[in-house]
Order: C-alpha cells, then structure tokens, then sequence
C-alpha cells in the first residue's frame, strides 16, 4: 500500500512536470524593430467609444486617427481634418475632411464614419461608457432614455453636408471643440462596426498609424504598422507588441532583464532608484497628471463659502509640506503643484495670485488656523479617504504626519480597501471628510482641468465636481472662456478663474505627477508626450 | 493552552481511580511509586514535570515572557514616539538616540518595532487561540463521530478552504468599518484559519481512534466520550500544537499580507506586519527598514515553535516513554 | 468502498450549491457598485450605468441574480465579464498555468519538506536539525510579496540564473522560482510536521520490535516510521493542492502569471461575481476531490481505518 502511495506521488510529480514541461517560452519574439510595451488587460472591448482606463486606451490610441491628434508638447495638429472651423460664438463649428484616407478594411474614411461613431456612443442604448463625452452636442439628451431607443438614432446637432463636410451645433457654446476631438472616443468608425460591435472589439478595423494584428487575451495585443497611414506623425518602427502584465513591478524587473522594451510608468517599488538604475533607461519629466485631495464644499467647519472654512482650507494647504513629499516620498518623481491644471498645459502658469496658498508655511498656516477657531472651535478629526490599491497610503500618511505636527493632531487616514469602494463613496457623497482626487486630463486644455472639476454644472453627480463646489462668479468666468474663441483671452478668463479657486480651495493641489517611464538598454528614442505617454511610434531598437 | 486547561475538570469523572491505560507505558519505578489517591499523576502533571526539565522549554519561556513584557510595557523600552514622524529624517541612519534609524516616513524604526509588539502578538495570540480551540473541537467531532456529522463538517471545511480569504477579509473588514481594533483582523484570520486545523485534528482523530489502547479502554468499559477526553484527544494534540505554534507567527505575517492587500489594520496602528509591508516598496534601496520588523517576527516565531516542540513532547504519551 | 464513494460524490452537490451561495452573497455584499467604478474618475452617465446594470442582471435582487446564475450554470453557460469575455474562456486560459504552477509548487514542497522533515526528526538535535528549524523559521516568518520580490530581483535580475518573470504560456524553467516562492511557506510546515511525527514514532514499540527483529535501520525507517509518520503530512498536502491553486495571488502578481490566482484578485477588485463564483466553484470541486484522495490514502496508510 505505502508503494502504490509512493507511485502515486511519483506520477502526479512526474505529470506535473511533463505539463510545465510542454509550455515553451515563445514570449521573448520582439524581433526586428518591433518594440514591445507594458500594458495591463484593456478592461474593455477595444471600441473607442467604451474605452476610459488605460490598458485599452494605450491601444486606440495607436490604431485610431481622429479628426486632430496631440504633439509632444499637446498642441493639437490637423489629421483627418483639413479645417475645423466655428461661427463667433462656438456654437456651431464646420469641420473639413482630408482625402484619401482608409480604413484598413479598404473603405474610406468619410463624413459618415465620424458622426455616426458619434451618435452611437452617445446614444444609451448602446451603453458606451464615454457617453457622456458627447453631451456639449444637440440632440444628445433626446438619446438618453433607453427604453424609446433602437440605438441607430442620430444626433440631431450633426449634419452630413457631403462626403468630406458636416456641421456640429452645439447645446451650448464651447470653444474647446476642436481639441477635443482628438480624444480617442472621438474616433471614426467604419461601417462593418454596426454590423458585429462584439466582433469588432475583438479586432478593430481601424485609421491610425498601427493595424491590430491581433490579441491574445492575457498575454499580448499585437499590433503591426498601417502602410496606409496618411497622418503626419512619424512611424519610425514597425510594429508595437503590448505585453500584458500583471503589476507594473513584475514588468519593471522584466525591463531590468531586457525582456520588454518600453513601460511607461515606475512601479512605487522601484521609484526612489530607477534614474540611478544602470540597467534601464530611465525617463522623467514634468507631467499632466495633477494629485490634489477635494473636502466637499459643504462640510461642517470647512465650507467654501464661510471665512472660517476657507481660512481653515488655506492653513490645512500651508501645513502641507509638498516638497519633502515629493523629495523622500516620491524620490523626486513629481513637481509642486502651484495651480489647477499642470506645467504641459497652454495657459499654465506658476506665479498666479494666491498661490501662496500652496506654499508650506507652518507659522502662517498655525494663526490662520487660531483665526478660524476663534469664529468657530474644531474639535473633530480631518479623515483623509483614499483607495489603498494603488500607491497613494504613503503620501497620505506624510500629509497626515504633516498636518499633525503644523496643525496638532488634527488628521488621520482613512483608507478604502478597493479603488470601487473608493469612488463609490465619492459619487455617493458619503464622505464626511477630505479624499483623495486626481486627474488625468482627456485632451490638452485648461477647460479640461477647470471647467469639468470646479463649475456648478459639473457638481451634483452630473460630472466630477466631486466636492459639489458652486460659485457663480466662478462659473460666470468659465461660460465667458467657453465661449471666447480667442485662445489667449480665453486663457486669461480661466487664469481669473483660477485666482478665486486658489483662494478658496475647493480641493488643495498637492503636487503633478512627473511623466517618468523606463526603456530597456538599446532602445532609442524613447520620449514621453503631454499624456504622460511614450510616443510609441517614435521608439525604435537594433 | 486554554484547550487544554477546558479539558481538566474531566479529571474528576467518576472511574478515574480505576484507570489503568498510562500502566504498560510508563516505567516500573514509576508504577511502583504511584500513590492511588493523589491526582498529580495525571498526565498533566506529568508533561509539567518533563516540561520544566528540557531546556528548550526554558530558552522558550524565558523569550515569551520577554516578548510579552515589551508588548505589556513599552515605554520601559524607548522614549521615543513611534507615531511621531517627520519627513527631514526619512531613510535616515541609525544614530546615539534611534539604534535602527528612520523609515521612509520618518518615523523611529526601533520604537516603531518596540511600540509594534503588542499589535502583532495579540494578533497572534488570539488568532491562535480562536483557531485551536474551533478548529480541533469541529476536527475532532468530524474524526470521532464519522458518518453524516463527518460528511457534513468536513464538507462545511471544503467550502471555507475554497473561499478567498481576500474576498471574504474586505466583506468583514467592510462590516465592521468604523472600529479600529484589532479583533476585524483577527475574525478574519481565524474564519479563515480554522479550517487547516480542524483537517489535521480530523486526520490525528481518525488515526488513533482505532489504536490498541482504545480498543482496549472500550473493552474496560469506557464511555465512547471518555474515550475521546481521555485517550484520543491527548494522542492527537500533537500535530495540532505542532501546527498551531507554527501557525501563530504566520498569522502575524497573515497580518502583513493583508496590509499588503491594502485590507489590514488601520494605518495609525503600529504594527510588525504593517511596517513589512510598508517597508516592501523600499526594499531595493533601504533593505534594513524591512530588516528589523522582520528579525523581531522571527524571533517570536522562533520562541513560540520551540515553545510548541517542548509542550508536544512532554503531551505526547509516545515519547515520553524515552 | 463504492459506496462510500458514491456518497462521498452525491456529497458535492450540496456542497458545490452551498458554496455559491455564499461567494455570490460575499460578492454581492462587496462594498461599491462595479458600475459606477467601470467610469473611473471619469462623470457618470446614469443612463449608460442602467443599460450595463440590466445587461448583467445586476439591477434584480440578489437571491434572483443567484438563481439565474445557477440556471445559466447549468446549461454551461457561466456569464460574461464585464470585458465582454465569456467567463469560461477566461478560466480556460487561466487554469492550465496555475495547475503547473500548483503541481511545481506541490512537488517542491512534498519532496523538500518530507525529506527535511524526517531528516531533522530522526537526528533531533543535531547540527543540521537546528540548520533545517532556522530555515523553516525564516520562512515561515517573511511574507511571500517579500520573498518573492527578493527572489526575483536577487536570482532573476542580478545574477540571471532564472527567468525574471513567467510571462504567457510559462515553461518548466519559467515557474521554477515562483512554485518555490509559493511552495515555500508550506515547505516550512511540512518540515514541522514531518519531524514532530517521526519523532515521536521513533521511540515507539513496534520500531523497538523491528529493530529488535534485527531489520536495517533503512528499512525500519521506511517501512514503519515514515508509513506511520505520513498521515498530519499528507492532511496537510491534500488541503494545499487547492490552496495553492486559489492562494497564488501575489506570486502570480509578481512573477506575471496569468493564473488563477491573479484573476480572482482581479475579479474580486472589480466586484465580477460570476467570474469569482465559478472560480471557486472550480475550487471547490478540486479541495472535495483533494480531501477524498487524502481520505483514501488514510485507509492505504493506516489498515485500521475503513470507510463504510
């Protein structure tokens, strides 16, 4: 009996091995000038339309061509748009196609395959997740009932007047448009989308610089380069293969090893060291994305629109020691944050008034805050809520240590397990106290951080006021830049708009994260955009 | 230990005088010195007796009580403040006043490995504890009665072994959101703890159910639940000890993993396992900040696996006959 | 015998339908709408959130969402993630990975802590007895993200002995590191375990009657001590098969492994019950049938046990 125990043993171990045994490793075939990249699993079919979270997004990006696409630098350059161009108000605008360009199913791009794309993600039925995207355009709120809804039905504010023209009015002036458009659910669809969604999210049919060639869920979405682009931008290499990993960490050490090429993004484990790393080559540059946390603009002792709210926001600000956050807790990886938008954006400024308010100033922050007590007593605790999956616990632990020191003890943390419980407390309005916010800008535009984030129209769960702020001086400067088709008056109403909102704080900037990435050693050209994105197309390797 | 002191008013059953089972086990001079009357022959006085003489019991105990005392008091240890953290001293060396320098958020690692003992063996502990005492009595039971109360308890283990100890940690961890104790993290190691123990007192039960002594004890008459007091529970204790000694210095690095997972003890806790885990994304450059949280868990570890080797053997009636 | 396993088989319906409900339950009372979250920080449309709601059930009680489920099940029919993924074809993918990697880890740690194990406990006290209890210790006393990341970047990164990560479709040579991470904590047990019983059997009658007999040391040890020695050993190994199946989360995170393990992380983050629940379903087929051939092998180890 102990024998058969034995052989069994013996066989399950012997079958174990044959079964690893049979796997091969076929993963390292980046040959060529084909780079490979760090992805995680698109959380979605690749339908532009439906796509908002990065693993899907790195892709799009590269296999659509919209009306314009982004520079380096976020400025945006004509690509299937000849000429976008709008009435004195904004709210209409005439866009002009470009000939000659395909899809990669032969078919060409035309009036059509931009505005029927459109009124499908905008239309409920169809359940686009980048619905609301669309809502600026008439027509889109008679497309948001489901029940009376087939799904084919246009958006009334789209005209097609031939093959290369069509008009868009708009609800509303907004002198943002032409930027815009450049958002990946913005993109063209061709008409074979109609016929199989499903199927086609499985394999786009596509415009861009890239073709999908094709994706093995879980392990990598290959994607090969479009002969019949016709856009401007340079494809240097021929082909990108998005590796998909697990966590960044792993895709980090496989970096290190030479296994992939390109990542553009540092684990927390690795951030304090990689530009010192000799075995990658490390990038990093000011960013887009900004970190603030939000105290919705109601809580009791904080309100916005109370002098002792506000003076308590202000010292809370000043307690906040930025740059030793930065300096030891991200090793250097961010830059201060000293406004609302970010230092790649057109109209970003670091001298505006009332920036002082992000400057660590202990003395000040203490008599403002003996000042705000003197109106009212605060004898309750700041929590400050954040979604412990990702790597923000020990940056909120600084501030809280921070704060506790300058203010007495005054904070603590408040951590949410997942980053679903997170923003599900947020969009219910359930936390009684500040959380963390951050944003990662759709296209490259004041507007996009402002206008979205601190108008009243955004507020409300309508959009992602999280805080619920409302001033309508604030708002009166948001409708007048919407409106404003002048690009520097337009910056300078956003600025004026700014210097209330650095005054009142409806949520308190903490610091722009830094685009920083890592190459494997041989590849050249690595750079990062505005998006805090590798400019894939430009990469290349011997 | 507490399963153990529950099991001793069964010394005072009727019928015990005429219990002879320990007889063919034990030494002449032995037999020939036993005073009918007096109880301290027991089993148990016998395993305090080979207990108090082997020196792996002594070097254990004295380490526990250590461990203990720092955890019960440890101002005694350190004037510093492990809460009190400033960013000028992050990563900074080891100095005259902070023998095992800063972390990243600049806090006194020392105090913070002083100040974290409590935490971390009250997790522990009680897990240890809960776990013992649920999963050997569901075990045993399984073990002993056989037939449907086996089917149904072992099938009930199957489930709770399938179950993801992430998904079922952020439900509880979720329920009892408001409260900051530690006892959230304990219920979830111990729901998800029991199981492994009640399998391998399940295993030990059945395995000296059926030996020759308890054959014999039936014969004598015995009642099938003095059986299982008196016979078969001592003579399955020991892989349970074995495992549940073990089992304490993983349910402190459980306690890190979940920190890990971003579903442990609220931040403002100090703990061994908390500070691991916050240490992890330091590693490549600061190793020694991990370094320390993890020797001190090491050394209770170590403390308490000796500590189960020394009570093992003194409880095991098979090598006691050395 | 047959009939013993015949129940032991009609057992598994109750268990498999008790164990849905309850991860169905559990899933249900995550905290968060996996809805709202599919919008990121990004405004949501209360609309499209409805449409997506309907199209997974998720706007119907619970006890009906369960039972749609179980009726779906039925005709194999295991539901779509939220990617749009059938649920089955997911699992395809992942398990043959993890059941490598669990097979790799199992090994690792049955052959190296059996051997330890009785090695320490037939020359307790010596030398390489305490060598093999601070390497147990050590062990069992560092968590596995630590072990596994120092591993990595010490024999992967460093000195190249072994792959850095496993990456798709993973080979022999691939999962050799991440099975010993994975194995290794259990290893420690077993070596614990191991050495307690041998121990303890060595002094016993029946080996002093062997010996006396005049058989050899070796046969003495493997014929009786180990036969004897085995049963908490192999308790323990048969609930770890599934363990290490389910339980591979961080190692499958660290080395990149797309098993099973790292999608039930995912799945339970991003609150996708039907995925969790065939997962563990899946599971729970694997520790039932792991827990019966662990029962089996108490009746080939110990004559004394029988099942009726």
């Amino acid at each position: 009996m102990k024998k058969k125990a034995i052989a069994l043993a013996a066989i399950a171990c012997s079958l174990g091995m044959m079964l690893s045994g049979c796997g091969g490793g076929s993963d390292s075939a980046s040959s060529g000038n084909v780079i490979t990249a760090y992805n995680s699993e698109p959380q979605n079919a690749l339908i532009p339309g439906d796509t908002n979270e990065s693993g899907g997004g790195r892709v799009l990006q590269l296999l659509f061509a919209n009306l314009v696409r982004f520079d380096a630098k976020g400025d945006s350059v004509m690509e299937v748009a000849d000429s976008i161009t709008s009435n004195s108000d904004a709210s209409q605008y005439t866009v002009k196609l470009k000939d000659g360009w395909k899809f990669t199913d032969g078919t060409p791009v035309t009036a059509e395959s931009f505005t029927k794309a459109w009124s499908y993600t905008a239309n409920a039925k169809n359940a686009q997740k980048c619905s609301s995207f669309f809502s600026m355009i008439k027509g889109y709120d008679e497309l948001q009932d489901p029940k009376g809804l087939k799904g084919d039905e246009q958006l009334s504010g789209l005209k097609v007047e031939n093959d290369k023209t069509f008009t868009v009015d708009m609800v509303r002036p907004d002198s943002v448009f032409p930027v815009k458009v450049g958002y990946p659910a913005f993109a063209p669809l061709p008409d074979s989308f109609y016929k199989d969604p499903k199927a086609f999210g499985e394999k786009p049919v596509s415009n861009g610089m890239y073709t999908l060639d094709k994706w093995d869920h879980q392990s990598q979405i290959v994607l090969k380069k479009n002969a019949d682009y016709k856009g401007s931008a340079k494809v240097l290499n021929d082909g990108v293969t998005f590796k998909i990993y697990t966590s960044p960490d792993s895709a980090y050490a496989d970096v290190q090893g030479g296994n992939l090429d390109v990542m553009d993004t540092v684990p927390a484990s690795a951030k304090r060291q990689f530009q010192k790393d000799k075995s990658v080559i490390a990038y990093n540059k000011p960013g887009s994305v900004s970190q603030t946390f939000t105290i919705p603009s109601d809580l009791k002792h904080w309100e916005t629109n109370t002098e002792e709210g506000v003076l308590r926001r202000q010292a809370l600000s000043m307690a906040i020691d930025r740059q030793s956050i930065v300096d030891k807790i991200l090793g250097g990886i961010g830059t201060v944050a000293t406004d609302f938008t970010s230092p790649v954006i057109p109209g970003y400024s670091k001298d505006l008034q009332n920036s002082d308010n992000l400057k660590y100033n202990p003395d000040k922050a203490k008599e403002l805050w003996a000042k705000a007590d003197a109106i009212s007593k605060f004898d309750g605790k700041l929590t400050f809520a954040y979604n412990a999956d990702g790597d923000a616990q020990p940056v909120f632990d600084a501030i809280v240590n921070s704060v506790n020191r300058v203010l007495g003890n005054i904070a603590s943390t408040n951590p949410m397990p997942t980053f679903q419980e997170f923003r599900n407390a947020v969009t219910d309005r359930s936390i009684k106290g500040a959380f963390r916010t951050g944003w990662q800008p759709d296209y490259p535009s004041m507007e996009n951080y402002l206008y979205q984030l601190y108008d009243t129209e955004s507020g409300n769960g309508k959009g992602s006021n999280d805080g619920d702020y409302s001033n309508p001086q604030v708002d009166d400067l948001f409708n007048r830049a919407m409106a404003c088709t002048n690009s520097e008056e337009q910056i300078k109403l956003y600025q004026d708009a700014e210097v209330i909102l650095l005054d009142q704080l409806p949520a308190i900037p903490l610091y722009y994260s830094n685009a920083d990435g890592v190459a494997a050693l041989g590849v050249k050209g690595f750079t990062m955009d505005w998006q805090n994105t590798p400019i894939y197309n430009e990469i290349t390797k011997n | 230990m507490s399963a153990v002191d529950r099991l001793q008013p069964i010394e005072t059953l009727p019928g015990q005088e005429r219990y002879v089972a320990p007889l063919d086990e034990t030494p002449l001079r032995e037999v020939d010195s036993i005073d009918e009357s007096a109880p301290a022959t027991s089993m148990w006085a016998d395993a305090w007796r080979t207990l108090r003489k082997n020196p792996l019991f002594i070097v254990s105990a004295i380490l526990i009580v250590f461990i203990v005392f720092v955890a019960l008091f440890p101002s005694v240890f350190t004037k510093e403040n492990p809460n009190y953290c400033s960013l000028e001293n992050s990563l900074a060396g080891s100095s005259a006043n902070h023998p095992f320098g800063f972390d990243l958020q600049g806090c006194d690692v020392y105090a913070r490995v002083v100040y974290g003992t409590r935490t971390s063996i009250s997790v522990g502990i009680l897990t240890t504890i809960i776990v013992v005492f649920v999963g050997a009595l569901i075990g045993a039971i399984a073990g002993f009665c056989g037939g449907w109360v086996d089917g149904v308890l072992s099938r009930l283990v199957d489930i709770f072994m399938a179950i993801p100890m992430l998904l079922g940690a952020i439900v509880v961890l979720q329920m009892f959101r408001s409260s900051s104790s530690i006892w959230k993290v304990v219920l979830v190691l111990a729901l998800f703890g029991w199981v492994s123990v009640a399998r391998i007192a399940r295993g030990a039960v059945l395995s000296s159910k059926n030996l020759e002594f308890n054959t014999a004890s039936t014969a004598l008459g015995s009642t099938p639940m003095r059986n299982l007091f008196r016979h078969i529970i001592p003579n399955s204790l020991a892989p349970v000890i074995v495992i549940a000694t073990t089992s304490l210095g993983s349910y402190i690095v459980a306690e890190a993993t979940l920190s890990f997972l971003g579903i442990g003890l609220p931040t403002t806790t100090v703990s061994w396992g908390g500070d691991i885990s916050k240490a992890q994304s330091i590693l490549r450059t600061d190793p020694m900040v991990l370094f320390y949280p993890s020797v001190a868990l090491a050394i209770t570890v170590l403390a308490f696996i000796m500590l189960g080797d020394a009570v093992k053997d003194a409880l095991d009636p098979k090598s006691r006959t050395e | 015998m047959g009939k013993y396993l015949l129940r032991r088989i009609l057992q598994m319906i109750p268990v498999v339908l008790g164990t849905t409900l309850l991860v169905y339950a559990l899933v249900f009372a995550l905290p968060g709408d996996p809805v709202k979250a599919m919008f990121g920080d990004k405004p949501i449309n209360e609309a499209v959130a409805a449409q997506i709601r309907a199209e997974y059930n998720l706007d119907k009680p619970f006890i009906v969402q369960y039972l749609l489920f179980l009726k779906n099940a039925l005709s194999l029919d295991f539901g779509q993630t939220f990617a749009g993924q059938p649920v089955i074809d997911e699992i395809a993918r992942a398990f043959p990975v993890t059941i490598r990697l669990a097979v790799m880890a199992f090994c690792f740690e049955a052959i190296f802590g059996v051997v330890f194990g009785v090695i320490s406990g037939l020359k307790k006290g010596k030398w390489y007895d305490s060598v093999i209890l601070i390497v147990s210790l050590l062990l069992i006393s560092v968590p596995t993200f630590v072990t596994g990341f120092v591993g990595q970047y010490v024999f992967g990164v460093k000195l190249r002995w072994l792959p850095v990560t496993a990456g798709s479709n993973p080979g022999f040579f691939d999962l050799l590191m991440p099975a010993m991470v994975l194995g290794s904590v259990s290893m420690a047990y077993i070596i614990r375990l191991a050495r307690s019983e041998v121990s303890s059997n060595v002094s016993l009658d029946y080996v002093r009657t062997a010996r006396a007999k005049g058989m050899t040391n070796s046969s003495v040890t493997f014929r009786h001590i180990l036969r004897n020695s085995l049963i908490p050993v192999i308790t323990y190994l048969g609930q770890d098969l599934g363990a290490l199946m389910g339980g591979a989360m961080i190692t499958e995170q660290i080395f990149n492994i797309h098993g099973i393990g790292f999608l039930t992380y995912q799945s339970i983050l991003k609150g996708e019950a039907n995925m969790v629940v065939s997962i563990v379903t899946l599971l729970t087929l694997v520790f039932v049938v792991c827990n019966l051939l662990v029962d089996m092998l108490y009746a080939a180890l110990d004559p004394r046990i029988r099942y009726a």
